[in-house]
């Protein structure tokens, strides 16, 4: 039986695998560059954080005030400062502080400030205090 | 009739081993960035346009990378586009599984922001599963050690800039780079430039890039490959210093002392760019 020289000639075909495994590669490529594209044209707002109590616990010293941290803005806020001050019904207000490192853009973070009287008690006020350019 | 089935398990099998060896590759290569915390957070931080930029620029050097090592010893640009593609996605995936394993990939992580995590260690991965066969693989092809012996000139500069990036990127993202630049005074600045391209032209020839051509004549190699080899690491060290923004809001003095930090290991990377590619 002779064989073309065209078919001869023609590259070994590939695995089946390998076109399984290099059309994931061209979908994640250019879902990723198009992906990038569209956040590139989105315009960049500046971070914009607010506070939320989202749980109330008692711990062994004191109570843990479980906060997340939101951030409207597209980009990323760094060295985030929240505090939150415990105005009892009777008595000094509590002072209590942390620090994020990072909340991104759209996206959010917990933290817990701690306080030794019930935060349920009294009024809870949050606040971001400021952030840095990442 | 003389079609070949469509599935033939031997093929089928030979692939599977150089894709894992690919796999193998890419964790070698990337797993220090995937420890790194700069690189999470550029994730995040990273102005799209510029991932997009080292994105694009990426790939060319990925397909380039196919032509002289590649996780298998087949060649032709066919064979290049289908080693590129399956780099990338080897790439993509260990960069996804082992954000998410670390725990870096959360719900509290935005779905952009996972996107750029991932995207910025898929790139260097996929760098790794294309020199794969050069990490994990050698001896395997009897009688294939790359194409690099036949390069063109322009082809062992541009195996100079796969070393230099392949190098620098282990280290471009820590904040050590800057802070190196600024701890140093500018004739400390001037003597690493210069041990730099002394180290490069000692290198080229030892690992013998000039040496095939122009063994006897050291000074035409020092313009040919030394100092065109120093230029190149400057440049891809300015790129990928631009692309972790690590040049925004600095002096011109302080662009060059980073600049030339980061040229060091670029020019290591390029000088012995035929061990590493």
């Amino acid at each position: 039986m002779a064989r073309k020289p065209a078919i001869a000639a023609r590259p070994s075909p590939k695995p089946l695998l390998e076109w399984i495994v290099a059309g994931i590669g061209l979908v994640l490529t250019l879902g990723t560059l198009g992906g990038l594209t569209l956040e590139a044209l989105a315009p960049r707002t500046p971070p914009d954080l607010s506070a939320r109590v989202l749980s109330v616990l008692p711990g062994a010293a004191g109570f843990r005030v479980e906060v997340e941290v939101s951030n409207r803005g597209r980009m990323t806020a760094a060295a985030v400062d929240v505090e939150g001050v415990l105005t009892p019904p009777a008595g000094a207000p509590e002072t209590a502080a942390a620090t994020l490192d990072y909340v991104s853009g759209g996206g959010t973070e917990t933290l817990t400030l701690r306080f030794h009287g019930d935060p349920r008690r009294g009024r809870l006020d949050l606040a971001v205090r400021g952030w840095s350019e990442p | 009739m003389s079609t070949a089935p469509v599935l033939d398990l031997a093929r089928e099998k030979t692939y599977a081993a150089s894709l894992a060896r690919a796999f193998g590759g890419a964790l070698i290569f990337v797993f220090p960035l995937l420890m790194t915390m700069e690189m999470w957070a550029f994730g995040m931080a990273m102005e799209p346009v510029r991932l997009i930029a080292f994105v694009v620029l990426a790939l060319p050097l990925i397909y380039g990378l196919s032509d002289y090592a590649g996780f298998n010893a087949q060649r032709g640009w066919r064979n290049n586009l289908f080693n590129t593609l399956t780099a990338l996605a080897v790439g993509f995936a260990t960069a996804t599984a082992f954000l998410a394993l670390f725990g870096l990939l959360g719900p509290e992580v935005a779905p952009g922001d996972a996107i750029s995590r991932i995207t910025l260690q898929a790139v260097p991965a996929a760098i790794g599963a294309n020199l794969a066969r050069r990490l994990l693989g050698a001896g395997v092809y009897e009688g294939d050690e790359g194409d690099e012996d036949t390069a063109s000139y322009f082809g062992e500069l541009f195996l100079m800039a796969a070393g230099a990036v392949v190098l620098a990127f282990n280290v471009v993202p820590t904040e050590e780079i800057v802070l190196i630049g600024y701890q140093m005074a500018a004739w400390q600045i001037l003597l690493l430039a210069l041990l730099s391209i002394a180290l490069l032209h000692a290198l080229v020839f030892s690992v013998g890039f000039a040496g095939q051509h122009d063994a006897g004549r050291p000074g035409a190699a020092l313009f040919q490959f030394t100092f065109v080899g120093y230029a190149i690491a400057l440049l891809t060290s300015l790129f990928m210093l631009w692309v972790f923004g690590r040049l925004d809001g600095q002096t011109p003095s302080a662009i060059v002392a980073t600049t030339v930090v980061l040229a060091f290991p670029a020019s290591l990377g390029a000088a012995v760019a035929r061990l590493l590619v």
